[in-house]
């Protein structure tokens, strides 16, 4: 691939990350579905990661997972530790033993979105003494309904890797 | 053909001179404009009022081809007044409002002369669904804001608590965060409790008080206000009010559920106490 392909590749990226920064920390908030915010940072994490491979997937999930703590209004460890794993883990899967098709992506976010919501109700669970059936209640719906958004998600990066180049 | 002629008009203007006769003694008999005239004006009426409404039809036309570049102009100047008067309505309704904010924020002032305030504004909410946090327009860098501040509304109703502060920002828990936990009075007892954040009541916007007294007694609507021991919040700050009272599964005594008095997502200018003096 040559420099400029890279750089466009990049530039995508970046684009890609940041309208799903701007969705996930200035616009579902302020329109939840019953309450409930869907993740969209994980889920593009994870389509990256499947498409374009473990390196490229645990950089996109640094900068992802940078964001998702920054709109959570957490400090950048939980999230920025949890999405470079979780990016790192679905670009080897995707490499190797894990099709790059829908099916497969879903299946791969929807682990990811639940080790997502793992990490956050953790400290509740064990710190804070809450119910775990409510979190895990939370959890569940947190994860169907951020898979909602998985789909926009995969058709997005699924296109920035077949090398969408400008007219 | 001369002949005929000239007897034709002979007789035309015999008929005439018979009008015209008719007329002026209708004229001089009547002082009215005669039958003839009124049969006239009769008939020509309507076509009167036809060729009037032709008239201002070829007006309108004529308006319309040669002041459209008028009308235009003026509409938009008049849609920039509008605009400017709209602008000026908004402005006016902000300007009242902070003047509220404010005016209500003097009365509680006045009552609490300790109470060192920052005004803010709520900037962002977070957008997890595990936590119920905002982040407010001041930081290190441009106010005394520190961890444990208080944040309240202009009528001294507790929002939350600052958890973290920014150099231009801070984090802000609500009432309603599992991190929220204040020592609380219920006014019309005076009974003691805690109130704190749960999970589960936070998904549906409320929070609970624990380490009540078996013997504590509530009617729901009470209002629920910080006691202010242990020096973190101020006295006195409303937080809440009971919206049920049920037996605790568990058997420790009552289940107290406390509905936020403040509506969380729609509050938009915030104070901080930065400082105040402690009741004990």
């Amino acid at each position: 691939m040559s420099k400029g392909k890279i750089v466009w590749k990049v530039i995508q990226h970046a684009l890609l990350l940041l309208i799903a920064y701007i969705l996930q920390g200035m616009v579902l908030p302020y329109i939840p579905l019953r309450g409930m915010v869907p993740l969209i940072l994980p889920v593009t994490a994870a389509a990256v990661a499947m498409f374009e491979g473990g390196f490229y997937g645990a950089l996109f999930g640094l900068f992802a997972g940078m964001f998702c703590d920054c709109s959570f209004n957490a400090p950048t460890i939980m999230f920025t530790l949890t999405l470079t794993v979780i990016g790192l883990a679905a670009g080897w899967l995707g490499q190797t033993v894990v099709a790059r098709g829908l099916v497969s992506y879903l299946v791969m976010c929807a682990a990811a979105l639940v080790i997502c919501s793992g990490v956050q109700s953790f400290s509740l669970l064990f710190f804070r003494g809450q119910s775990f059936g409510a979190l895990a209640l939370e959890g569940l719906l947190q994860t169907a309904y951020s898979l909602l958004f998985a789909i926009p998600a995969y058709f997005a990066a699924r296109a920035v890797s077949r090398g969408v180049t400008p007219a | 053909m001369k002949r005929r002629l000239s007897r034709k008009g002979l007789i035309v203007l015999a008929a005439a001179a018979v009008i015209a006769l008719i007329t002026l003694i209708s004229v001089s008999a009547g002082g009215r404009g005669g039958i003839f005239t009124s049969a006239v004006n009769g008939v020509s009426m309507p076509l009167k009022r036809l060729s009037a409404a032709v008239a201002s039809q070829i007006e309108s036309i004529y308006g319309y081809m040669y002041k459209y570049d008028e009308v235009v102009k003026e509409n938009e100047q008049l849609h920039m007044q509008l605009a400017a008067l709209e602008r000026e309505r908004r402005e006016y309704v902000e300007v009242s409002e902070e003047n509220e904010h404010f005016r209500q924020l003097l009365q509680l002032a006045s009552r609490h002369s300790d109470y060192q305030f920052e005004n803010a504004s709520v900037i962002s909410w977070g957008a997890s669904n595990y936590t119920s946090s905002f982040t407010v327009s001041k930081g290190s860098e441009n106010s005394d804001v520190a961890v444990g501040d208080s944040v309240i509304t202009e009528s001294g109703v507790l929002i939350g608590v600052i958890t973290e502060v920014r150099d231009k920002t801070s984090v802000a828990v609500t009432v309603i965060d599992t991190k929220f936990s204040a020592g609380c009075v219920i006014e019309s007892s005076g009974d003691t409790a805690v109130a704190s954040g749960d999970y589960a009541l936070m998904r549906r916007g409320m929070l609970t008080l624990d380490f009540l007294a078996s013997d504590t007694r509530f009617i729901t609507g009470d209002s629920v206000v910080t006691s202010g021991r242990g020096g973190v919040f101020p006295k006195g700050l409303v937080i809440g009010y009971i919206e049920d009272v049920e037996p605790d599964p568990a058997g420790n005594g009552s289940k107290v559920t406390v509905s936020p008095a403040a509506d969380l997502r729609n509050v938009m200018d915030v104070f901080l106490i930065t400082d105040f003096e402690t009741s004990e």
